[in-house]
């Protein structure tokens, strides 16, 4: 980084207009970006009748009762309290059964491992829509409709290609002469796995935890079939219910939404790079 | 050693979690055992009164659970089913009623599957028809017809029959109506339209008057699919008359030449471009949609059943919902019944419309039924039916029925030389759709009137 | 023993991945409505009627205009905001965090939010009107012959930034030394990009084209939150048409059919993709 600096001395400063055709062009995709958040955001200070005379400019007067009607609406908070458990379900589901997975894949020979491992990647073509039907059916049959497992068991076998697919590098890049040594000192392979695996892959594994948590939280197709009572709708099934039957209201609509927003962003912020760098990792090794 | 156990534990949870999702009902495997109690959030109203499972004794000690899933998600009716419910389980301590109420689109998507997960709520708003004769045969629904014997003559023959299948009772009728256009008067006079139209040639010179006035004639929820249904069903009946009507559930043949012809008479309509901007993508009941187009006065006309009035009033944000509908509407609003068509061998008095009632499902306690009979005898008849909103179906109760609109529409219906179900409930769900979606088609101006009847007829094959 | 430690994740993918898949291909040979038992055998005729459905092949289509549109518009856009952010540029960190928001957005709220801001009369047409442009606005949602560009806008708000992060992190693999090299040689900005980065761009281009691909080939939960697939079927695509017969209509058996088919078709580009064009960069994930 430093290098380049040095190499361009004089071209950085002034006004140069090529600078400032970037700067626009930058400016201009965030307002892209920004201007709907903040309809949204402002939209819920609004009336309806300033909604429809001019959703523009600021509120005038700001009206606060749509952000008062959704913050003291108990089924808003059960909503939230539902995505946050099939959320953590679903992790706590996830990170063992990839973690293992990809610790015999990645350090042990065996008949049919790279078949193994094939079907995991193959998992990672199929998203929870193609197979939704008969996953509604096997869920029916096991009698897990209406309940979180129903989700959380779901939402983690779908979740495990990507995670074997990303931890199975980084275990295979930890030295063999770690588990030679440890096996010297008497230890078996469950033990290296635990005591010296997950310790050192921490980073890997919150990688996994934030891109589970994230893909859980803003899960809709699954939820919507599987969860058909009010009261157990996780947040997206309670959104959307709200924006097509809360008919008369859209300002209501808009504070509602912003609202739901709010934990998703929040959580980004502050797991942003672990978000990212399990993205890269993902995308780039397949 | 210590890490080794924690290991182990973290297997056994796991296990223990696939055992539980192998077998036990989902009652065992929930984690989320509180419910809400009073969702004030959106429709999705559901009051949880206490716990207590529903038991299969029949003794009236015992405690039961009925839970009832209804679509009245707007006052006065929310409120009305609420209190009936209450006095219910006043009079009868051991009864607990569960209320889910839902917006109709929703209630739609949310029965189906529940139905397909073999959970099916003890009493559901039915429409009777096609639908009804599939739960039947998937054995869903319970066979009343005993058990509602001693109360169901009380009720009219034409509402009771629609929830017959091969004339076993299956559920219990509140609500007997038919679709007719509801206008505002106001900008029929604004554009200088004397009266109602009587013939469909009179109704389209009215649609282009009203569009040469720089008024949009027509307010329709094609989004939905199921309001802009209701224009081909009733030109089908117009043009074929009960015959055929009666012919095509025999040979689900719709590639008759009135039917045909329907399609030719709609296409004149749609050639007007006569209704309001985004209409493919509006729904019935939405500040964008039919409901609150003209409830805001920016339409003048709307095809819709005897709900419509309640609707427009609940978007037009006039008044409170205790007054009066007609003091809530954007300018006085008027009813008539679809004009008659040149040529057409269907009867002026034959009338397309339907009720709302509710199914009883397989598992539901005797109470259920009970509570049907206690919500249709004639005095919680007279509630329902003078909230203006509503046409009971009770002998005796016709005089509660104050509010002019629904008044016209009770005249109309007195009227009927024969009363065709709504073809989307008539058939079978999947032909209702295709009839539905086939409509829409000719709405977007992508299928030809031919194209339309022969999708309907190959969706039926 | 250590083959103990693939018991979880075996039934797990077993139990809720691979047995549904086995089960599709089984209901698909039936007329079934998921209520009565499994009776009706039809062979092949499920997938008969779906090809020879107008609704199913256009819902096919919509899908690869959408990865048309994807790679001719999206993903040429990511790359150039990646390199651009690249630069040094003052508040860099603050575009990155801000383009790729979106993408941590649920479907839901992002298509509730977008069919406001889409709706006649909306923020968007008052934006145009505010600018002089009223003559440019149009029914962006419920037009069946423009609601599926409006449909891809909303795609390419919420999934560039995606696009984008995969790139930059393939940025800064690449060494600055090579691009200065150009330089010092008399290159153009632009030649050096085109003969220099974007070439050894390309492993993380055409992952990021593979993911573009199949996302689109799936696409289901924002279409169905902003317009059902409507209005007419314009923006329907494979994912809305299954679960619009299995959920709506009550046919499981045809829809099943339907399931197969996406399933089939997506291993075949998915395959296809990596026979000839990923075969370099992944050192057989897919196939072993």
């Amino acid at each position: 980084m430093a290098t380049v600096t040095a190499n361009i001395p004089h071209r950085a400063r002034r006004l140069d207009p090529g600078r400032v055709l970037l700067y626009s062009i930058a400016v201009a995709v965030l307002l892209v970006i920004v201007v709907p958040l903040s309809f949204s955001v402002l939209g819920g200070f609004r009336s309806n009748a300033q909604l429809a005379a001019d959703p523009v400019g600021l509120p005038n007067p700001w009206v606060w009762t749509n952000y008062q009607t959704t913050l003291s609406d108990p089924a808003f908070y059960q909503w939230v309290r539902n995505s946050v458990l099939i959320a953590l379900g679903t992790t706590i589901l996830v990170l063992p059964a990839a973690s293992l997975a990809a610790f015999v894949i990645a350090r042990y020979r065996f008949r049919g491992r790279e078949v193994v491992y094939a079907l995991f990647t193959l998992g990672l073509l199929f998203p929870v829509a193609v197979a939704i039907l008969p996953l509604f059916i096997t869920l029916r049959q096991t009698g897990l409709l209406n309940s979180a497992l129903g989700i959380a068991l779901p939402q983690a076998a779908f979740g495990l290609p990507l995670s074997i697919v990303i931890l199975r590098p980084f275990f295979r890049s930890i030295p063999r002469d770690l588990e030679d040594a440890a096996a010297i000192d008497g230890c078996g392979p469950l033990r290296f796995y635990w005591s010296v695996m997950l310790p050192l892959s921490r980073p890997v594994l919150s990688t996994i935890a934030v891109l589970t948590i994230v893909g859980s939280w803003n899960a809709f197709l699954l939820p919507l079939l599987v969860l058909t009572k009010p009261e157990q709708w996780s947040l997206p099934l309670g959104i959307n219910n709200i924006s097509a039957q809360y008919v008369t209201d859209t300002a209501a609509i808009l504070a509602y939404t912003t609202v739901a927003m709010i934990p998703a962003l929040i959580f980004y912020f502050i797991a942003q790079r672990q978000i990212v760098s399990g993205l890269t990792a993902g995308g780039v090794k397949g | 050693m210590k890490t080794v156990r924690r290991h182990l534990a973290l297997i056994a949870v796991l296990a223990l979690v696939l055992a539980a999702c192998g077998g036990g009902g989902t009652a065992d495997v929930t984690t989320t055992a509180g419910g809400v109690t009073e969702t004030t959030a959106g429709e999705a109203v559901t009051t949880t009164a206490a716990a207590g499972a529903a038991t299969t004794a029949a003794s009236s000690e015992e405690p039961v659970t009925i839970t009832w899933w209804h679509i009245q998600n707007t006052d006065p009716m929310m409120t009305v089913w609420q209190d009936m419910a209450n006095a219910f389980m006043a009079e009868h301590p051991n009864v607990t009623i569960e209320i889910t109420v839902m917006e109709n689109e929703a209630f739609k998507a949310a029965l189906q599957t529940n139905l397909q997960a073999g959970d099916v709520p003890d009493l559901f708003q039915s429409w009777g028809g096609g639908g009804l004769r599939e739960q039947v045969e998937a054995g869903l629904v319970q066979d009343i017809t005993d058990a509602s014997s001693g109360f169901i003559g009380n009720l009219n023959e034409g509402a009771v029959g629609l929830y017959q299948v091969d004339g076993v009772q299956y559920g219990v009728p509140f609500n007997l109506g038919m679709v007719g256009f509801w206008y505002n008067r106001d900008l029929f006079t604004q554009a200088g339209i004397d009266g109602p139209p009587a013939t469909w040639d009179e109704f389209l010179e009215d649609v282009q008057t009203l569009k040469d006035a720089g008024i949009t004639p027509i307010a329709v929820g094609a989004g939905d699919k199921w309001p802009a249904h209701f224009y081909y069903s009733y030109l089908m009946i117009r043009e074929g008359g009960e015959a055929a009507m009666a012919q095509v559930t025999e040979d689900l043949d719709f590639n008759k030449p009135e039917f045909i012809e329907a399609g030719n008479q709609l296409q004149r309509l749609i050639d007007i471009e006569p209704f309001q901007p985004g209409f493919l993508a509006a729904p019935w009941d939405a500040p964008d949609g039919e409901s609150g187009t003209i409830g805001t006065g920016q339409a003048a006309i709307s095809l819709m059943g005897q709900w419509g009035p309640g609707a427009y009033a609940n978007q037009s944000g006039i008044g409170t919902p205790e007054d009066p509908i007609a003091e809530r509407l954007p300018g006085e609003f008027g009813w008539f019944p679809f004009p008659t068509v040149e040529g057409g061998s269907g009867q002026p008095t034959d009338a397309f419309g339907g009720g709302d009632g509710f199914a009883v499902g397989k598992d539901a306690e005797p109470e259920a039924v009970e509570f049907l009979e206690f919500i249709t005898n004639v005095d919680n008849a007279r509630i329902v039916g003078a909230t203006g909103t509503t046409l009971p179906v009770t002998k005796g109760s016709e005089d509660s029925i104050t509010d002019p609109y629904q008044q016209q529409v009770l005249a109309g219906l007195g009227q009927a030389s024969f009363v065709q179900l709504y073809l989307d409930q008539y058939f079978t769900p999947e032909l209702g759709a295709a009839v539905n979606d086939a409509v829409a088609t000719l709405f977007a101006g992508e299928a030809t009137p031919e194209e339309v009847t022969q999708a309907i007829t190959d969706a039926a094959a | 023993m250590v083959f103990g430690f693939l018991l979880p994740a075996l039934i797990l993918y077993g139990v809720f991945v691979l047995y549904p898949i086995t089960q599709s291909i089984r209901y698909s040979g039936y007329d079934w409505n998921g209520l009565a038992p499994l009776t009706d055998w039809v062979g092949l005729q499920n997938f008969m009627d779906a090809f020879a459905d107008p609704d199913f092949i256009e819902a096919i289509q919509h899908n690869f205009i959408i990865i048309g549109l994807s790679l001719a518009l999206q993903i040429p856009f990511a790359i150039s905001l990646a390199v651009l952010l690249s630069r040094k540029l003052k508040g860099r960190g603050l575009f990155r965090t801000m383009y790729f928001a979106p993408f941590i957005l649920s479907e839901v709220v992002t298509g509730v939010v977008w069919r406001q801001i889409f709706r006649p009369e909306g923020l968007f047409d008052v934006m145009l009107g505010s600018v002089g442009a009223d003559s440019l606005s149009r029914e962006w949602l419920a037009d069946p012959g423009i609601a599926l560009y409006s449909l891809f806008f909303v795609i390419s708000w919420k999934y560039f930034g995606l696009h984008m992060v995969l790139i930059m992190a393939g940025l800064q693999t690449i060494p600055d030394e090579l691009e200065e090299a150009a330089s010092i040689d008399g290159a153009t900005w632009w030649q050096g990009f085109r003969y220099v980065t974007l070439p050894l761009l390309g492993p993380t281009i055409r992952v990021s084209i593979f993911l573009s691909i199949i996302g689109a080939l799936q696409l289901f939960d924002l279409v169905w939150v902003t317009t059902k697939g409507g209005p007419v079927n314009a923006t329907a695509t494979m994912a809305t048409y299954l679960v619009d017969w299995g959920f709506r209509r009550g046919q499981f058996g045809y829809a099943s059919a339907v399931s197969v088919i996406i399933f089939v078709l997506s291993l075949f580009v998915a395959l296809l993709y990596q026979r000839f064009v990923l075969r370099r960069d992944l050192e057989g994930a897919l196939t072993g």
